[in-house]
């Protein structure tokens, strides 16, 4: 067992952490022997390992992306690519361990929520240490566990979806993924079950040099509906971590998935993730992605329209402070008719913060009655601040009605001015704008999360008038 | 519809089970696969983005081939995507053998 | 049989010959140059649509560079159809036909007396050397395989001086053409206005009605000083088996203004950069253009909002109409230097895909490093609404009439920023066509 203690090295708010209590982890760096040792900690069967040694396979035959953000500051001989945490995996918030609890205490989880949540999977380290369904949604069938129990207990349902939304080599932190995943959630709802509360996970990455590298897979079967709820909070560390997930949603004819996620790494990860919806007939799918912390983020949710009269919606936020580069967007992918998609981006950089948008419409030829809406606006708060806008647009049906807008200018000075001439701050006046700016993905959070979010902003904007 | 034209593209000695070929007939780049003895015929340019399937993986145990590019499958039988990225079919041709000698009838018909 | 049977044969080098000639011919830095470009065209891979991010929609793999060679001599009749165009279009004063055997200029006296040159390029380079190496600076030796081979290979090709302080309004004419199945063309348009001077420019990218394969690999190029005006205008007829490669460029000086409207019906493949620096605080420009794809054809467009200075403006507005199983590629970017404050830039491009098979791309981007800008995009794609067609039906107006009426309506929002009237009349006339369905790849040509 490895014991460690860190200096704290910034007052950041979520950047505490605590001591490394981790009881099983991989030598540094990845080789077949790693991704096998993986393999056989957990018991997998026999296909998984196949699994993850063909992904190794693929990532190592793979080029680094010669596109978007600058991956070059990442030492992959000098991660950890499998950290098991203490403890079994729990059933009651009692057998959770102490560590873990103080852990949640300072990521401001209410008692009163943890009470009424469907269920609590937070991730620690590598690996869900604590579980809770509550029984009420166990009896509707709902399945809700961390992807390791996915694979164990729901071997059927499991293998028959898993890998085939993001199939390992899809690109190169995908097969990086597969070869190394480990935790992350399974959620499946039968047919016609509606879960009308959201299911949400904690993650945090506690250990130095440790990468995450989790896997989510959610099954919405026939009618029913489910909003998943993703909240990232990390200690900041002065060496690099990275952070590769996989993310796969089904939704069946008729269904409704949301997925919401809150990004807020510590400013030295990179995260590097790869998320992708299939839609069905008449099924919605909806990613409201919020982007605030990290080095460096690549991430492009996509959702795939298969059935008719499938629907889809991309909303998206992103800040990018000082030496921070947001690369994010969305795709929609339209092969069925009578389809309808909506993006809507927010970002904002400040200071040497970069943010771009990078997107990919798809009409495929026999589509028809296509209906698409894509809106991106950028805001530049200083001279040093960057944004890009790289929209892809692919038509092969006459059939479709396409709009895209994009903007970039910065915070208006008569907007300033109206503010502080009623004795608001300059700094306060801006926030308040940026607020403003994101106001149409901040209304579409949990409350809890709308207040945190807020509090972020406000944080994040101090300074940077003047 | 036209009548089926039957090309001569090789010899069953030439794609052992477990392996794949690519051949052209009228200029198209046709696979051909051996998947536990069983030959099969799909276009050999994935339908998702240009890379070639006979480069890729051949899963036996579900008559499947990987694209090397993202990892779609593709039923050897029918050309459907068993995964994404690839949203389309490829188009599966007609495979004969008599003689040891392989013959293929293209699709014309799209997918 | 099997495995690679692909029958193409390696490429071997292409126009080496021809190059090595116009190497010898050369002096001093021309012969540099021409020697540099050439080192690297033939050290340069093709572009790949694999590869190459600028080409990933747009593949010349059946582009067999060894199959062509230097153009025969226009004939006569294909010259009578440039100068009816011309006529049908405005009064100029001046015509170059830029084609084999040679560069041919016909001008009104009044350009040399009022210091206005108008000569082929060759002719320009006895007579104004320096003049020419200025211009020919504002593009590399080696930008890409086409600009390289481009700048060991032209010949012929036109260039325009215009002094300080003088309109030269009355349009020039350039008209650049090539005939004979597997010819290649390197067409060559070199501006340069001095400070406080205009020009109206037309350049004419044709060829005769028919199947001929030609190659196309064209570069224009405008230098325009301060305070400076260039109205220019881009015609691409080509026949329809025409591969055409072009470069558009202008760099704009202090308070300098380009309009260029682009009009673009023929060839089987085109590839053309339409790019704009802003240099100089205070410079505009003013692009627009049109397109109309039927057939086969393959239309692809690049554009360049280049803002290197304070203060500058630009838009560009490009209207595409695609049938059958034509495709349209647009891809543009609108980048802004961290010192180009008080930039205002916008690029609009919209798409009606008129029928099944028909495709339209478009990936407007933007790249901003400075926070004092305005700049935007727009793009849309869609189809013939059936609101307007019923509309119009209900008024007694046939389906087909109807269909026509609202492709001409929606290309001529963009046909109305073309500078020169009469050019933009000829323009319209020629879409009419297109939708009539008659063949616009091409002239038809006309006795002498």
């Amino acid at each position: 067992m490895t014991v460690q203690a860190h200096e704290l090295t910034k007052d950041y708010k979520f950047g505490f952490h605590d001591v490394d209590i981790s009881v099983f982890r991989t030598e540094k760096g990845l080789s077949p022997e790693v991704v096998a040792a993986i393999s056989n900690h957990k018991n997998e069967p026999e296909w998984m390992l196949k699994f993850r040694l063909k992904a190794y396979d693929h990532y190592m035959k793979r080029p680094m992306p010669a596109w978007g953000a600058d991956l070059s500051g990442i030492d992959f001989d000098d991660i950890y690519y499998y950290v098991k945490p203490a403890g079994e995996q729990s059933r009651s918030w009692d057998d959770v361990p102490e560590s873990i609890k103080n852990t949640f205490d300072k990521l401001g989880i209410p008692q009163a929520e943890r009470k009424f949540l469907a269920g609590v999977s937070a991730q620690y380290d590598s690996e869900v240490v604590y579980h809770n369904i509550r029984d009420d949604l166990e009896k509707l069938g709902v399945l809700f566990c961390d992807c390791d129990t996915g694979l164990r207990e729901h071997p059927e349902i499991f293998r028959k979806y898993f890998g085939t939304v993001i199939p390992p080599n899809d690109n190169k932190f995908a097969a990086l993924n597969s070869a190394v995943w480990s935790g992350g959630s399974f959620v499946y709802v039968p047919a016609g079950v509606k879960v009308d509360i959201p299911l949400q996970a904690y993650f945090r990455i506690n250990s130095d040099n440790m990468g995450q590298f989790e896997r989510t897979l959610i099954i919405a079967e026939e009618g029913s509906s489910v909003h998943y709820i993703e909240g990232c909070t990390a200690p900041n560390y002065s060496s690099d971590s990275l952070h590769s997930a996989v993310v796969e949603l089904i939704a069946h004819k008729g269904a409704k998935i949301r997925y919401t996620t809150i990004q807020n790494w510590s400013d030295n990860v990179y995260n590097l993730v790869t998320k992708r919806a299939i839609a069905h007939e008449n099924a919605t799918v909806e990613w409201v992605d919020g982007n605030l912390g990290s080095k460096v983020t690549m991430k492009y949710p996509a959702i795939y329209l298969m059935g008719e009269g499938a629907h889809g919606e991309v909303l998206s936020a992103a800040f990018a402070g000082p030496g921070q580069h947001q690369d994010a967007g969305a795709k929609c992918i339209h092969v069925a008719s009578n389809t309808t998609s909506n993006i809507v981006s927010r970002s904002i950089s400040k200071g040497t913060g970069r943010t771009s948008y990078r997107g990919h419409i798809k009409v495929y030829p026999k589509a028809q009655n296509v209906k698409i809406n894509v809106r991106c606006d950028a805001l530049l708060l200083d001279e040093e601040s960057q944004s890009d806008t790289y929209p892809y647009m692919d038509v092969e049906s006459p059939d479709v009605t396409i709009g895209h807008e994009a903007s970039v200018s910065k915070v208006g000075e008569d907007q300033i001015f109206y503010l502080t001439s009623r004795g608001i701050d300059e700094n306060e006046a801006t926030a308040l704008i940026v607020n403003g700016f994101f106001e149409p993905f901040v209304k579409e959070l949990p409350m809890e999360y709308a207040v945190e979010l807020n509090r972020l902003l406000a944080l994040s904007m101090e300074g940077s008038v003047g | 519809m036209s009548v089926a034209t039957w090309v001569e593209v090789g010899r069953v000695e030439d794609i052992p089970p477990g392996h794949a070929a690519r051949v052209e007939v009228d200029d198209v780049p046709i696979a051909i696969f051996n998947c536990n003895g069983l030959l099969y015929a799909l276009d050999d340019t994935c339908s998702h983005a240009e890379a070639s399937l006979s480069d890729g993986d051949l899963d036996t145990s579900r008559c499947a081939i990987e694209c090397p590019l993202h990892g779609s499958a593709f039923d050897l039988a029918t050309g459907d995507p068993l995964s994404l990225p690839a949203v389309v079919p490829v188009r599966a041709h007609a495979v004969d053998v008599s003689d040891g000698v392989i013959r293929i009838a293209l699709n014309e018909d799209g997918a | 049989m099997i495995n690679g049977a692909t029958g193409v044969a390696t490429d071997a080098p292409a126009f080496e010959e021809a190059a090595q000639g116009r190497i010898a011919s050369s002096t001093g830095w021309l012969r540099d140059r021409r020697q540099a470009a050439w080192d690297a065209f033939t050290a340069m891979p093709m572009p790949s649509s694999q590869r190459d991010e600028d080409w990933r929609r747009t593949d010349i793999a059946k582009l067999k560079l060894p199959l062509f060679h230097d153009g025969e001599g226009v004939n006569d009749t294909l010259v009578a159809a440039i100068r009816k165009r011309r006529d049908q279009a405005t009064p100029t004063a001046a015509l170059v036909v830029d084609a084999e055997p040679g560069t041919r200029v016909e001008q009104s006296d009044q350009l040399a007396a009022a210091g206005i040159v108008v000569s082929s390029l060759e002719e320009a380079l006895r007579a104004h050397p320096a003049l020419v190496e200025r211009a020919l600076a504002a593009v590399g030796v080696a930008e890409s395989p086409f600009i390289a081979l481009w700048n060991a290979m032209w010949k012929g090709g036109a260039f325009i001086y215009v002094p300080r302080s003088v309109d030269a309004s009355v349009p020039v004419w350039v008209a650049h053409s090539a005939a004979g199945d597997h010819s290649a063309t390197f067409p060559a348009t070199v501006v340069l206005l001095e400070d406080n001077s205009s020009l109206t420019l037309v350049d004419d990218y044709l060829s005769a009605v028919g199947t001929d394969e030609l190659l196309s690999d064209a570069v224009t190029i405008a230098v325009v000083g301060r305070d400076a005006r260039l109205d220019h205008h881009v015609l691409q007829q080509w026949g329809e088996a025409t591969w055409h490669i072009a470069l558009h460029r202008t760099v704009l000086a202090q308070n300098a203004r380009l309009r260029m409207f682009g009009a673009t019906l023929g060839s089987r493949l085109q590839k053309a950069y339409w790019e704009v620096i802003l240099d100089g605080p205070g410079a505009e420009a003013e692009i627009a253009g049109v397109a109309f794809g039927d057939a086969s054809q393959h239309l692809d467009h690049q554009s360049l909002q280049a803002h290197r200075a304070p203060q500058t403006t630009s838009r560009l507005q490009l209207k595409v109409a695609v049938r059958d199983r034509a495709r349209s590629v647009y891809s543009g970017l609108i980048d802004v230097d961290r010192i180009a404050q008080q930039t205002d830039a916008y690029v609009q491009n919209r798409n009606l895909i008129l029928s099944h098979g028909a495709t339209a791309d478009s990936v407007p981007r933007l790249e901003i490093r400075a926070n004092d800008v305005r700049c935007g995009h727009g793009a849309t794609a869609g189809h013939i609404d059936d609101d307007h067609r019923f509309y119009l039906m209900a008024r007694g107006v046939t389906e087909e009439d109807a269909d026509r009426l609202i492709v001409r309506g929606f290309l001529d929002d963009a046909l109305a920023h073309c500078p020169d009237p009469g050019v933009a009349d000829l323009i319209g006339g020629l879409l009419d066509h297109e939708l009539e369905g008659d063949e616009v790849a091409g002239v038809a040509p006309v006795k002498a």
